[in-house]
């Protein structure tokens, strides 16, 4: 790697920046959207008894780290609906007709989505916080909390990216976001605890790497805990490594008319 | 004349076909020289913007090889990446980003940086007079200011092969001109230059090197005046200030001084098609012709068109000169519009 490869990423991450600043409307629905969910689960569900947590948390203050998890979810898996853009104007063309890195475009790209996504995360436990509810906020768990946030936006990130170069079509883009987003939301623990769910249901949440973002994030937010990286942060750090180096070589290898 | 040592493109035994099975390249041999600039011309779906595309490296053909500066186009195409440019019809630009964000990011692309990009920068946003408009939105842009930012971001790496694909349609004749003294200018430099374009005139003034491609295969390849001496057809064109009386009589005259004839009729002229090489006999057909036409109604012009690159392709294409119609004599050769 040497300057203009980072440079490559750095005007890929400004370029990407610079299209969500320009379109207000979109922003402030990503925000928006988990705010709404927030307020709506935390006071539909404030009297919902959470059988294996402490006393003295409420299901707001559950669902917080859920909610953060949810915003990254959401925001990674629509990603790749800017290459499809791209590809219908043949700007993603011109862009790979020049001899810059693949690999640096995927880092300017998902770089740019993830720190937007993390931005978001970080709003919406200042509202949460404002909303009443009570978090932990040690620096070491909070590191802890956005690694794991982070490692899970690369991947999914890089998941929808390939996707998008795959299907090419914002159709089938819309098709993908439907058929991954609430599946994987309510096959983990961001709304409701694993010991509160059918059988098959919880066997499934231990799968589920939205329910390994959530853990984490709950441990550090309700319970100022470190869990081990083997088990937190590992099985992350791999999925999000395989993805984004999947990503990346399907983009070098494609073919745009 | 083309085979010089400094050839920078050269192709051989170029075969293409397209998934439908559509043949769009058939046993293509071509050798660009250095410093040249050539026309690709032909109708839709002859094959031109395949034959770019080939010289490229984004299309593979079946058959053949396609060396450019040397290398492989395809195998190789990474390291042709700073020396060859090709500039689609389509303007691939992001309508968010304004025309100098859309600089800046293709010259980090590139590899340039500091000093040498901002002034790359700043002498293409001279050299192609956009100070105007350069800091809005690309969504803002005419058609002519977007074309203008399309070439400069596509030679922004200083490519030493150009590769046009139709670069003149849509624009007004002055982005016509400012397009065409671009293309002089960056020759002048040292640079070749390949433009695909249905302009013939344009291509006839400005190219000294045309290739004519007709259903996939190279029928010429010369100079624009040799393929124009070697294959035009004798054209009169004639107009009168009346209508054109008697047409059945005219014909029969005319059928007269040439029986290889094909005549259109309109209502104030006509045209004169000579299916064979009429070369010394011009005048004296010239002549007659204008004195059948004269008997009947006041002749305003009479000319012949043969000089053209237009009149060429329809004898090397096999196009028809004279419409079809169903309106023809026992014949067979006047169509009556």
């Amino acid at each position: 790697m040497n300057f203009s490869s980072l440079a490559i990423a750095k005007v890929v991450f400004k370029r990407t920046w610079l299209k969500t600043l320009r379109r207000p409307v979109a922003l402030t629905f990503s925000l928006m959207q988990p705010l709404m969910w927030m307020l709506f689960f935390g006071f539909l569900f404030h009297r919902y008894s959470l059988d294996e947590m402490p006393a003295g948390i409420s299901y707001l203050d559950f669902l917080v780290p859920g909610i953060c998890a949810m915003t990254v979810l959401f925001g990674a898996s629509q990603s790749g609906i800017e290459l499809i853009r791209d590809m219908q104007t043949q700007f993603l063309n011109r862009v790979l007709s020049t001899p810059a890195s693949k690999t640096m475009l995927m880092v300017g790209k998902v770089g740019a989505d993830t720190s937007r996504l993390i931005i978001q995360s970080c709003l919406v436990l200042f509202l949460a916080l404002a909303l009443g509810a009570k978090l932990q906020l040690s620096i070491l768990p909070l590191c802890h909390m956005m690694n794991s946030l982070i490692l899970f936006s690369i991947a999914f990130c890089s998941l929808s990216c390939f996707i998008a170069l795959k299907a090419q079509s914002q159709e089938n883009m819309a098709t993908f976001v439907h058929l991954v987003n609430m599946p994987m939301l309510f096959t983990s623990t961001a709304l409701v605890p694993s010991k509160q769910m059918p059988d098959w249901l919880a066997r499934i949440a231990q799968f589920n790497p939205l329910s390994l973002v959530v853990n984490n994030s709950r441990e550090a937010l309700l319970f100022n805990n470190t869990p081990e990286i083997q088990s937190s942060i590992l099985p992350l750090f791999i999925m999000a490594t395989l993805l984004f180096l999947l990503t990346s070589y399907t983009l070098r290898s494609i073919q745009l008319n | 004349m083309f085979t010089d040592t400094t050839e920078i493109v050269s192709l051989k035994g170029i075969n293409k076909t397209y998934n439908n099975n559509i043949t769009a390249l058939k046993a293509v041999d071509l050798l660009i020289s250095t410093q040249e600039i050539i026309g690709i011309i032909g109708a839709n779906g002859s094959g031109k913007s395949t034959l770019l595309k080939i010289i490229a490296g984004k299309l593979k053909p079946e058959q053949g090889y396609t060396k450019v500066f040397q290398l492989d186009a395809v195998q190789q195409n990474e390291q042709l990446k700073n020396k060859v440019s090709y500039i689609s019809q389509d303007k691939a630009l992001d309508p968010e980003m304004s025309g100098k964000e859309s600089l800046h990011f293709f010259s980090a692309l590139y590899g340039l940086s500091g000093t040498n990009a901002l002034q790359r920068i700043n002498t293409l946003i001279d050299s192609f007079e956009m100070n105007e408009f350069i800091t809005r939105r690309i969504n803002t842009y005419s058609g002519g200011q977007i074309q203008r930012l399309h070439l400069a971001i596509g030679i922004i790496h200083e490519p030493q092969l150009l590769l046009l694909d139709e670069p003149t349609s849509a624009l007004d004749p002055t982005g016509k001109a400012f397009l065409w003294d671009f293309i002089q200018t960056y020759q002048e430099k040292g640079n070749t230059i390949v433009v695909v374009s249905h302009e013939l005139d344009d291509i006839q003034q400005y190219c000294p090197h045309v290739v004519m491609l007709d259903k996939g295969e190279i029928v010429a390849n010369a100079l624009p005046h040799t393929i124009i001496q070697t294959n035009s057809t004798p054209i009169l064109h004639i107009k009168t200030i009346e209508k054109l009386k008697d047409i059945n009589n005219l014909e029969e005259q005319l059928l007269k001084i040439s029986s290889s004839i094909n005549i259109q009729f309109k209502e104030k002229s006509a045209r004169l098609v000579f299916n064979n090489n009429v070369g010394p006999l011009k005048p004296l057909l010239f002549h007659q012709t204008i004195q059948i036409f004269a008997r009947e109604q006041t002749v305003t012009e009479c000319r012949w068109d043969d000089s053209g690159l237009a009149n060429a392709y329809f004898k090397l294409t096999g196009k028809n000169i004279v419409k079809p119609s169903n309106n023809k004599n026992k014949k067979g050769k006047r169509n009556l519009l």
